[in-house]
């Protein structure tokens, strides 16, 4: 109790006179046996308290009593802090202007080094909305498509495609689930075709599709079945067990018309590691689910 | 500069007690109470701020110089002080005025003759 008073007495005194002595006062209260002395030391903090606060106002802040080093027994100075340096105001906003100076400096430096890392560009699913790409376009096209303005998208789309990233640059697209990718699917024109029967199928002739990613073999137990998808040319075709190979026309990322077929269609799904895992044959009498082998 | 010394004197007790304390040995603030207490025989007491506000103002004037901490010691809060040349100085002038003071009174208590009132005649 007595100490936690003498200890706030202490806390009341000066900034400087307290950082600099409340440690030693508090130490010869330690070190004072006795409850009469204990209360005389009481009684001269007070004392020094009201002392300090009234008629020593030269040292309130006061850094010199702050001792600048400490020496070691040896005589070697020891390590010491700058707590009680404060620099002037005119350095610090000196110190701020060439901050700011470097930092803007390396920034523009950045732009003009070998990496070039900000003009780096990522061409997966980077496609200009009015850009009409056929469906059958090859998987080298679509994934040496360069990202533009749409302004310079307008003239690009009519010339050949140069591949301007680096090849140590160049970035596998990531695979974008279905319900995600038709938020971003883009299509400019659609065409009609029609099946065997004649039903009209709209479908979509600007696709962010990735023919690779669906190429495979599937096969199903039940019934057992074996579906394989590759790239003929530049269109996608699919072939069940024996039957011909018929081309594939999408109606969108993941879902395909069989052309010259009764209304089937190829329904992809599980995508990842950049491939389809699952598709489903939807034929008008049944319905095949096939793994990826 | 001694003229300015001279603005200082006479020196306070606690002032040059401290001075005469730390003219042996170098001393924390704890020793350099128990010196005062030992040099007066216990007749002057100095307390802790008291203390640290002459240390203080000693320090300011360059009279007594702070040594930090000391490995070893039994409490390491303890910082040793020493007494400076300019403290050493001091000390000497304001003993050199002292003595002055003592032999002064000396010699006027020697030769001074107590004076007996006579009783006024009516």
């Amino acid at each position: 109790m007595l100490r936690s008073l003498y200890r706030c007495a202490l806390r009341l005194h000066p900034p400087a006179f307290r950082k600099r002595f409340a440690d030693e006062m508090l130490s010869i209260l330690d070190h004072t046996k006795g409850r009469r002395p204990r209360y005389r030391l009481l009684m001269d903090a007070v004392l020094s308290l009201l002392r300090q606060w009234t008629i020593r106002s030269e040292f309130w802040n006061d850094v010199s009593t702050v001792p600048s080093r400490q020496v070691a027994p040896d005589g070697l100075p020891s390590f010491s802090s700058l707590d009680p340096f404060r620099p002037r105001a005119s350095a610090v906003v000196h110190g701020v202007v060439l901050t700011t100076t470097l930092f803007l400096l390396t920034c523009f430096a950045i732009r003009y080094s070998w990496i070039n890392v900000l003009h780096v560009h990522i061409p997966a699913f980077e496609f200009e909305s009015s850009t009409s790409i056929h469906p059958s376009a090859s998987p080298s096209e679509l994934r040496g498509m360069p990202a533009l303005a749409p302004a310079k998208n307008a003239a690009s789309a009519t010339s050949p495609q140069v591949d301007t990233t680096s090849a140590h640059l160049y970035v596998e697209p990531l695979p974008v689930e279905a319900e995600d990718t038709a938020g971003v699917t883009t299509r400019s024109t659609s065409k009609i075709i029609s099946s065997s029967k004649g039903t009209p199928v709209t479908v979509l002739t600007t696709l962010q599709i990735r023919l690779q990613s669906y190429t495979g073999t599937y096969t199903s137990t039940s019934p057992r079945v074996a579906i394989s998808v590759w790239i003929r040319g530049d269109r996608l075709v699919v072939e069940v067990d024996d039957e011909p190979a018929r081309p594939l026309s999408p109606l969108s990322s993941t879902t395909f018309v069989v052309e010259g077929s009764n209304d089937c269609e190829l329904q992809f799904a599980s995508e990842s590691d950049g491939k389809f895992h699952r598709l489903r044959l939807s034929e008008p009498a049944r319905q095949i689910t096939a793994q990826r082998q | 500069m001694e003229d300015d010394l001279h603005s200082f004197f006479p020196l306070s007790p606690a002032t040059l007690h401290i001075l005469l304390s730390l003219a042996g040995q170098d001393l924390h603030g704890y020793g350099i109470m128990q010196e005062i207490a030992r040099q007066s025989e216990g007749k002057y007491k100095l307390g802790p701020g008291t203390l640290y506000d002459n240390l203080q103002k000693m320090i300011q004037r360059e009279w007594v110089e702070e040594l930090g901490r000391r490995a070893g010691d039994d409490d390491p809060r303890r910082r040793y002080y020493r007494l400076s040349l300019a403290g050493r100085g001091v000390l000497e002038a304001e003993i050199a005025r002292l003595a002055e003071v003592v032999r002064e009174a000396r010699s006027r208590l020697q030769f001074a003759r107590p004076s007996i009132a006579k009783p006024r005649r009516a």
